[in-house]
């Protein structure tokens, strides 16, 4: 990863999206601490995120993570009050009160509390990653960073979750740092998405933005590639081929250039660096895309 | 074995697992037939039965999966009552699996190239030298880089992608009548699965095979297969014409599976809609498997499970409101 800067709002949610090998996972991890950038820092709420426990300690008040496999991320060995007591006694929460607290804290993600002493085997992944969200949320952070919130749930629970997502966050104020390489929860989640390749951001703005107009071809490519449940619509279009290279195998120039077709000899001898495309955005290429012919109506439906 | 019969065609299959409580049903009474160079697609959710129904065809069902009923015929030859030995034979030459993970079925010790030279030596009439040529020939159709050096690599020394690019390469040059597919491009990224599927489908053409395509995604299922086939706890419960299901399907979950879709196309607006609750772990057989998140639901969804039955013209549902049931489909621009 490098030369990464992003910036997230009070009560913004917050997207980072790429394909494999782009860093996105690795950006998590300095975000919640565990793992220390080479270079650079990670501040939230204006304390720098350090090494030494004490200060780790002091961040994961105010970052919490949610993880993507709702089965191997839950103590199988302990019941849901259990897992929700430990983050609830290391907020300071006096014994006697746990349980309110645990009571509160499922049925703000839609869950029975009744079923505060069952164990994670006896609930579905759906199930299971609404109580991930309710222990994030026990210790009332003010970022969730979440990896993947619902690649591992079956299509028809994953709406289910984005929809507590979004409630939460009206609800609570709360920020997200979203990880993921599904464009369609970024669409439903984000409010601006950044995406990576090969370790650095190649493209930054607004939800809308990106998918109204993208400038950078691989996002270009990555839109393009989605496929689309409408057998009316012809799938995927050539517009990149091959794979990522690996990081030893750029040297020079533009990490893209090997896969796009707009690529030349700047882009050969020459790193782009992120450059403003408009107000609120930026995008690292020499050759961007051309703004679309009608930009779409105000309302932001696709076109 | 007929060669002029179709390629695939299951009748009244029932799979169960053993359990210490008994046997519990994965598959339940599924019938399909797949014509000559079709492209079927199998989509279903967790519990669905979809990946052991693929798993029964070949007769790779885990020890302790049982076959309770039906019959399973490739060109007419009963693939339940074929020896391992045939079955072993049909796989290599015939019938070509593609999984999620190719890591499980190449093998890890051998290089990519030898097995492909190895399944083609088995399995038709040529040399070891003309076997090396069609073996690197057919990684080069399928656009793998360096196709003669990736041939002397290991399985893992190539990237995801390219373990299953090897796999349509060894379809290609084993010409089979029919590839049997388990979620072949889900551990893949976008792009790379947009490619693997474009490929797949190119070789599929060239060599006028049919597909049987095993997915959760219905995204490529509309995009990349000619019939649908719905699965829901271990029954199918739609099937129809691709074109069809999508433009009006006609039973409530696969109508609800539409609406709930997540897509990166459409602007949210407000909440999204959503299937309450979970597929059942233990559907009860005297009743629709999906009535209790089934809005539609009335008593006698509680007392009898629907049949499949012809409901339209080339369209089955497995459902006691079909006739009268309007789904939506998916938003068309």
């Amino acid at each position: 990863m490098s030369d990464v800067s992003i910036t997230i709002k009070r009560g913004e949610a917050f997207a980072l999206v790429g394909e494999t090998g782009c860093g996105k996972t690795t950006l998590a991890r300095c975000v919640v601490g565990s793992i220390r950038p080479s270079e650079g820092s990670v501040t939230i709420l204006g304390r720098r995120v350090g090494t030494r426990r004490k200060e780790l300690q002091k961040v994961w008040r105010d970052v919490q993570m949610v993880f993507q496999d709702p089965h191997s991320s839950l103590n199988p060995k302990r019941s849901i009050l259990s897992i929700l007591e430990t983050s609830l006694r290391t907020r300071g929460v006096p014994r006697g009160r746990i349980r309110d607290e645990a009571t509160t804290l499922l049925q703000r993600v839609g869950l029975d509390p009744a079923h505060l002493d069952r164990f994670p085997h006896e609930f579905s992944g759906g199930q299971r990653q609404r109580i991930g969200i309710a222990r994030a949320l026990a210790m009332e952070p003010q970022l969730l960073v979440c990896d993947e919130p619902v690649s591992a749930l079956d299509v028809s629970i994953q709406s289910q979750i984005l929809n507590l997502l979004k409630s939460l966050q009206r609800e609570l104020g709360l920020s997200y740092l979203i990880i993921t390489h599904d464009l369609a929860v970024v669409r439903h989640t984000a409010d601006r998405v950044a995406v990576m390749y090969l370790g650095r951001i190649v493209e930054e703005a607004s939800t809308d933005e990106i998918f109204a107009s993208p400038r950078h071809p691989y996002t270009k490519a990555l839109l393009d590639a989605v496929p689309v449940p409408d057998p009316a619509v012809p799938p995927w279009k050539r517009t990149v081929l091959g794979e990522t290279p690996s990081a030893s195998e750029w040297q020079h120039g533009c990490a893209f250039r090997s896969r796009c077709p707009r690529a030349d000899e700047l882009c050969e001898r020459q790193l782009p660096l992120l450059a403003p495309m408009g107000a609120d955005r930026s995008a690292a290429c020499h050759h961007p895309e051309d703004l679309p012919e009608d930009l779409p109506p105000s309302d932001g439906s696709f076109p | 074995m007929s060669p002029g019969a179709s390629p695939l065609e299951i009748d009244g299959l029932s799979v169960s697992f053993r359990t210490p409580e008994g046997l519990v049903p994965a598959v339940r009474d599924v019938s399909l037939r797949v014509a000559e160079g079709q492209r079927v697609g199998v989509v279903g959710e967790s519990g669905s039965g979809k990946s052991t129904l693929l798993l029964a065809v070949m007769g790779l069902l885990d020890h302790g999966v049982v076959i309770e009923g039906g019959s399973i015929l490739y060109r007419g030859r009963d693939l339940r009552s074929s020896s391992a030995e045939e079955l072993r034979r049909l796989q290599g030459s015939e019938i070509v699996m593609v999984f999620q993970d190719p890591l499980t079925s190449l093998h890890p010790l051998h290089t990519v190239g030898w097995q492909i030279e190895e399944a083609i030596t088995c399995h038709r009439d040529v040399g070891k030298a003309e076997a090396r040529r069609i073996a690197v020939s057919a990684l080069r159709d399928v656009g793998l880089p360096e196709a003669a050096r990736r041939a002397r690599q290991y399985p893992h020394e190539l990237s995801g992608g390219m373990r299953q690019r090897v796999m349509i390469a060894m379809a290609l040059a084993l010409r089979p009548s029919l590839i049997l597919a388990d979620e072949p491009t889900t551990a893949l990224d976008v792009t790379v699965q947009a490619q693997v599927l474009d490929l797949l489908e190119d070789v599929r053409s060239e060599i006028g095979a049919a597909v049987v395509l095993v997915t959760h995604d219905l995204a490529v299922i509309a995009q990349r297969t000619d019939r649908t086939v719905v699965m829901y706890a271990g029954s199918i419960v739609e099937e129809s014409s691709t074109a069809r299901i999508f433009r009006r399907p006609r039973h409530p979950y696969t109508a609800a599976l539409m609406e709930s879709l997540v897509r990166h196309d459409v602007r949210p607006v407000g909440e999204l809609p959503f299937i309450p609750g979970a597929p059942p772990a233990f559907p009860p057989p005297e009743a629709c498997s999906f009535a209790p998140r089934c809005r539609y639901a009335e008593e006698l969804c509680w007392t009898v499970a629907p049949p499949l039955r012809i409901v339209d013209s080339d369209h089955r549902s497995a459902c006691h409101l079909a006739e009268s049931f309007d789904g939506e489909g998916v938003r068309t621009k």
